[in-house]
């Protein structure tokens, strides 16, 4: 008799095993941040000041920890090879939240950009790619963005000159930005507002954004304005500092 | 089939009644009695539970050992899943598992460090199943992270004879086994070979396998035996893909559905080894040595056209590989009360494993890897056990690993070699304070190899990719910390109760993620938990357990749960083999809920497997019923990201997908001793 009771109680235990949940998903607003872009002073000595940038990105990730494998389309992953996620990976690293879909950031302008959904905990850093400006992000042709990645307007100043330049640049469709840091907490009832930074001096390392670009060997009718296409050689010093991690950043907007 | 099975039914009354008209039914089964394990976490499954138990592989016996849980996120044929004491060992990469001793773990394998495939192991012929769990013994090696499994080959005497065995079951499973064991032979001369096929019982689950596995002795004089063991196995099967439990719900697809069809793998292995034990009464060896050749092929698909938005992300993993390997053991008494040991081990292998991209109709579009290469591990233990008085026994020692890599990778041109050495102490005390009273405490160091591809790895910190965690860092050998400590009380012959409690901490646990291609800092996780168990022989022909496993896993850094590991586990079996002929066994698994990454939970689930056997003489008929309650869940969750239907829009964000559980599935069996 004892064991009967002792089976019914198993039995019973079926109906109590819970339920499959998945993870709590909370809404997060993205905006780009207001405060002014400032000035760097570059490695050539410029002083150089960014009134405007607006850089076309698209599909944001963000990641909780183990950043180094965030991306199943790794910007090194002809190096280091294709990401395939398989069931008990829990090292960490996948994106848990996201804001899809293509979006024209312009600093420091601001605006909202959209409102994406992450999973609770704590989050490191944040992925995104680029795309090319369209009729369909509000770009008009006549725009120098228009079709191009980023374009950057401001001055540089050295030893008493000033020269004032538009910068126009293109990223590969599958270059992806991966780790910008995001040191946030998201918890469930509490949904967050998520800045969007451009930096033009890297936080850690103390490097800028136009390091190596000489604005008076560009000036060479020394009108004082320079322009710099896609390909040029001190447009891809900008692009690569683009292309990484450290001159972007999210913080919580309290 | 329906023919077939009619005659198999009418066929039964009548080779009882042979049977009843004969010689009487065969003395039951012999029940192996708890012997008392060198650690609070050791047990064994005896024979008859064993014998009984339904089952499908040999890894399925795995579940039968307290705080173990085996998921199958394949078909039968690919290697499965263990989950230990907290601890998600993937393929095998924390779980050791020996056969007569031979590492069955295999390193660096191309679907996960440490995979595991029994296929070989034909489920007739295992004699014994011995689980050391967490890292106390000397003897214990590489992947003991978490656990050591032992199985030993051979035949119990009650069982011995040469039968045949066809077994048909739901799914359309067919299975024969053709078992050798003269009568006059001692329980671990044996051979058998087994012939399955299944339709499975999902999609893409069909499968079909053969295995033959023998060990017999070639020479004996006094003390000194020569052994030998070979095995065969080939194995097709096809592999499902995890579904989304959001898909489920809505009734897009069925929890045993796959979304993709055509994916599929293969396995075979040829092994053999000599085993020689000699020496005399105060200098007992043991010497082995063995030779595998083994291959693996797996085409599958977890994440959709996530990756890849036009081909796929369907892969095909390639694995060929060759070992050698040895193994002494001699031990001494030099004086009462002190016995030393002294093992020796070594293994060499050598590597070829690849991993193409396909396209949705399996045409190769890229390498993501192509690598050859040699490992070796080498080991020397030396323990002692001492008695200094009566009621308290210490066992203790250390073991010395040494791991050696010669690795190139095809496709990043990168060649690369690497030595590690590791150095893990083990404790392990043993007090009776009464009779029936048993104290047992252990501490110690267990150890897991990196993978070759970690020696070609990026060494530091790959730019643009990681912000601050991840340094990368050379390959380096993961270690688990271990203390447990039980306490066993048996109040009346033939009743037992057991409790004991364990952590484990791993300071640092480095694994080399197939995500990211590259060495991943895990962080420190800690585990503790407690055991209980019981178990009660009513009679020599009847014997009941029941033990349940509580831990909480997390990291230490900020208090999340390890993901996958069951919090509870709890596992009750009676097992009857009657002297009438009559035996029969009910064994039940709860599995408490599962925290799976990033939040999210899978459901726990209450299963009953039972089996009713009833042998007259030289027939024996017996009917399996695996998940009796027809439980639906979810044997496997897990928590990623995929993208399958897309028509829909592409998420990057986890979800909780699944493999379904078989559900319930008969089985119905004839033996014949010839």
């Amino acid at each position: 008799m004892r064991a009967l009771r002792c089976l019914a109680a198993l039995v019973a235990c079926a109906a109590c095993g819970g339920e499959d949940d998945e993870a709590v998903r909370v809404p997060v607003q993205v905006v780009v941040a207001e405060d002014p872009l400032g000035t760097a002073t570059t490695d050539l000595g410029y002083a150089v000041t960014v009134e405007q940038a607006r850089v076309v990105v698209v599909d944001m990730a963000f990641t909780q920890g183990g950043e180094m494998h965030a991306s199943l389309t790794h910007p090194l992953s002809w190096l280091l090879g294709v990401a395939h996620a398989h069931p008990g990976h829990t090292a960490g690293g996948e994106p848990t939240g996201e804001l899809p879909g293509r979006h024209v950031v312009r600093w420091p302008a601001g605006g909202a950009l959209g409102e994406g959904v992450a999973l609770v905990g704590r989050y490191d850093g944040a992925d995104f790619g680029f795309g090319r400006a369209e009729a369909a992000d509000g770009v008009m042709p006549d725009d120098p963005l228009f079709d191009h990645t980023a374009h950057l307007r401001g001055a540089a100043e050295k030893n008493g000159r000033r020269w004032t330049f538009q910068l126009i640049l293109d990223q590969d469709d599958e270059r992806r930005v991966v780790g910008a840091p995001m040191p946030l907490q998201v918890t469930e009832g509490a949904p967050p507002t998520i800045a969007f930074h451009l930096y033009l001096v890297d936080p850690i390392e103390g490097d800028t954004l136009f390091d190596g670009v000489d604005f008076a060997a560009l000036d060479a009718d020394g009108d004082g304005d320079v322009t710099l296409s896609p390909g040029e050689s001190a447009s891809n010093r900008v692009r690569r500092g683009l292309q990484s991690h450290e001159h972007f950043g999210f913080s919580e907007r309290k | 089939m329906r023919r077939f099975l009619a005659a198999l039914l009418l066929s039964i009354p009548a080779a009882a009644a042979q049977a009843h008209d004969g010689e009487p039914a065969d003395t039951p089964l012999r029940v192996v009695g708890h012997a008392p394990p060198p650690t609070a976490g050791g047990r064994t499954v005896d024979d008859a539970t064993l014998a009984r138990t339904p089952r499908r592989t040999a890894e399925d016996l795995m579940g039968l050992l307290p705080g173990v849980y085996v998921v199958q996120h394949g078909s039968e044929g690919k290697g499965h899943q263990f989950y230990v004491r907290g601890f998600d060992a993937l393929h095998g990469a924390d779980v050791e598992v020996r056969v007569e001793g031979l590492p069955i773990n295999e390193p660096s394998n191309v679907h996960g460090h440490g995979y595991v495939d029994l296929g070989f192991l034909v489920p007739e012929l295992v004699l014994g199943l011995e689980a050391t769990k967490g890292a106390v013994d000397v003897d214990q090696g590489d992947f003991g992270t978490a656990a050591t499994v032992d199985f030993t080959v051979g035949v119990p005497r009650a069982e011995r004879g040469h039968r045949l065995i066809y077994q048909v079951g739901t799914t359309g499973r067919q299975r024969a086994v053709g078992v050798w064991a003269p009568r006059d032979a001692d329980e671990r001369t044996a051979a058998a070979v087994e012939v399955v096929q299944d339709d499975g019982y999902g999609a893409e689950r069909a499968h079909r396998r053969g295995a033959a596995l023998g060990q017999a002795t070639l020479w004996r004089r006094g003390r000194a035996r020569l052994e030998v063991l070979g095995a065969a196995h080939h194995a097709v099967f096809g592999l499902p893909t995890a579904v989304r439990v959001e898909d489920v719900e809505a009734g897009r697809v069925s929890a045993l559905d796959s979304y993709a069809e055509g994916l599929n793998g293969g396995a075979s292995r040829l092994l053999g080894a000599v085993r020689f034990d000699g020496g005399d009464r105060d200098w007992p060896i043991v010497a082995q040595l063995w030779a595998q050749h083994r291959r693996l092929r797996l085409d599958e698909n977890f994440t959709g056209f996530l990756g890849d938005a036009v081909n796929g992300d369907r892969h095909l993993q390639r694995q060929r590989a060759q070992a050698v390997g040895l193994r002494l053991r001699v031990q001494n008494a030099p004086v009462h009360a002190l016995r030393l040991h002294l093992g020796l081990s070594g293994r060499s292998e050598h590597v070829a494993q690849a991993q193409e991209a396909l396209d949705t109709a399996g045409r190769p579009v890229g390498v993501d890897r192509d690598l050859t290469f040699w490992q070796h591990h080498g080991a020397l233990a030396l323990g002692a056990r001492w008695r200094p008085w009566r009621a308290v026994r210490l066992a203790g020692g250390a073991r010395v690993d040494v791991f050696g890599f010669d690795v190139e990778d095809h496709v990043t041109a990168r060649a690369g070699t690497d030595a590690l050495v590791q150095v893990s102490p083990r404790l392990q005390l043993t007090a009776w304070p009464g009779d029936r009273w048993t104290l047992l405490a252990a501490a110690g160091r267990g150890l897991r190899s990196p993978e070759a591809r970690a020696v070609v790895g990026p060494k530091g910190p790959v730019e643009d990719v990681s912000v601050a965690r991840d340094d990368g860092g050379a390959a380096a050998v993961t270690v688990s910390d271990h203390v447990e400590a039980g306490l066993r009380y048996e109040p009346v012959d033939g009743l037992l109760f057991g409790a004991g409690v364990f952590g484990v901490q791993i300071d640092r646990e480095r694994v080399f993620d197939h995500v990211s291609a590259t060495n991943v800092e895990q962080g420190a996780t800690r585990r503790v938990g407690l055991e209980l168990e019981a178990q009660y022989r009513p009679a020599a022909w009847a014997v009941l357990s029941v033990d349940a496993t509580v831990v909480d896993a997390r990291f230490t850094a900020d208090d999340r749960p390890v993901p996958g590991a069951p919090e509870l586990l709890v596992r009750a079996d009676a097992t009857v083999v009657h002297p009438s002929g009559w035996s029969g066994t009910v064994g039940a698994l709860v599995l408490g809920e599962r925290p799976v990454a990033y939040g999210a939970t899978a459901a726990g689930a209450t299963v009953l497997d039972a089996a009713l056997g009833h042998r007259q003489g030289d027939w024996r008929v017996d009917v399996e019923v695996e998940n009796l309650l027809d439980t639906r869940w979810y044997e496997g969750a897990y928590h990623f990201a995929s993208w399958w239907d897309r028509d829909r829009p592409r998420s990057v964000l986890p979800a909780l997908h699944g493999f379904a559980a078989a559900p319930r599935q008969v089985r119905l069996g004839v033996t014949w001793w010839l």
